[in-house]
């Protein structure tokens, strides 16, 4: 019997920070803050977060939005270039189950109409059986560069 | 490697979605065996006579990691990282994979390898999610690349 295809999808957001560069990517580089702002939220249960950014690196988080099945993300960091690049891959599972493998490219510019900076978030993703799909996965990734925008005190 | 660089150096990424499909007389189970051994795929992966592909490392299982050089039979200049995302038996393949020099990354690509039974044999439709650091010229390479392994694969598994 054959699976579901997957659905391949790409977007980008772009968004401008008042915050540096340097700032706005500590805020990925540094686990305590990456967690605050990536991983936090109100009614998730953060089971674990383990991170080691570095290139060649793992991400790890396991949680539950109330008392909702397991979900848990395992994301490589593949190139790192600091205050400028951070590209990973990530793959989740909800329930034990893979929904959906992505590749994602964060670009950090100096925003030239300010002191702040322009991200440029792109992600490449692989949608399996089980997945809400690129609308939901967009909207998600627009609510967490608000969050971090919340981060940065803006 | 990358980080040796200053932001003004930094070009912008090129990204590109390839999608590449072959109709198979082989089942899905001997399309995905050609996958998962690893002397055959060193094989059928090289684009040409001329080209060879070595691997160092493998492990294909989720989590799994490989390692190979790749380039001319006489000069291997490239080195490549794959890690494997999931794995479906005679199904789905996804991996990461790095393609750098010694001196410089030159991309990172998400590939997904979907195997379908199509009558007696399969279709087998490979996406290449591509992120480029050096322009448009790894993004043509990995197109020719990708063509050149799949028909090798195609004459192998018939």
């Amino acid at each position: 019997m054959n699976r579901e295809p997957a659905v391949f999808d790409t977007f980008d957001i772009v968004r401008t920070y008042k915050a540096s560069p340097e700032r706005v990517f500590t805020a990925w580089a540094d686990p305590a803050q990456k967690r605050r702002w990536f991983v936090e939220g109100e009614r998730w249960t953060i089971d674990s977060y383990e991170t080691d950014f570095r290139e060649g690196g793992v991400e790890r988080s396991i949680f539950r939005f109330d008392d909702g099945p397991v979900i848990t993300n395992d994301t490589v960091f593949h190139d790192i270039v600091p205050n400028r690049r951070i590209v990973s891959s990530y793959s989740m599972t909800m329930a034990g189950k893979r929904f959906s493998v992505s590749l994602s490219t964060l670009e950090f510019e100096p925003d030239p109409s300010s002191s702040g900076t322009r991200l440029r978030y792109t992600e490449q993703a692989a949608f399996f059986e089980g997945a809400d799909g690129a609308k939901g996965r967009r909207e998600g990734c627009a609510e967490l560069l608000e969050k971090l925008a919340a981060e940065l005190g803006e | 490697m990358s980080a040796a660089r200053s932001s003004s150096e930094t070009p912008a990424v090129k990204l590109e979605t390839l999608v590449f499909e072959r109709r198979l007389r082989a089942s899905p189970s001997a399309v995905f065996a050609a996958y998962a051994d690893v002397d055959a795929r060193a094989r059928w992966s090289a684009p040409s006579d001329t080209a060879a592909v070595v691997y160092a490392a493998s492990d294909f299982r989720v989590g799994g990691v490989d390692r190979f050089r790749c380039g001319s039979r006489t000069d291997l200049q490239f080195e490549g990282t794959v890690r494997y995302a999931d794995v479906v038996e005679n199904e789905r393949i996804v991996y990461s994979e790095v393609i750098a020099t010694t001196d410089m990354r030159l991309s990172v690509s998400l590939v997904t390898w979907e195997i379908f039974s199509d009558g007696t044999g399969s279709r087998l439709v490979v996406t290449d999610h591509i992120a480029s650091f050096v322009g448009d010229d790894m993004i043509a390479g990995s197109r020719m690349g990708m063509n050149a392994a799949l028909d090798n694969l195609a004459a192998l598994v018939g």
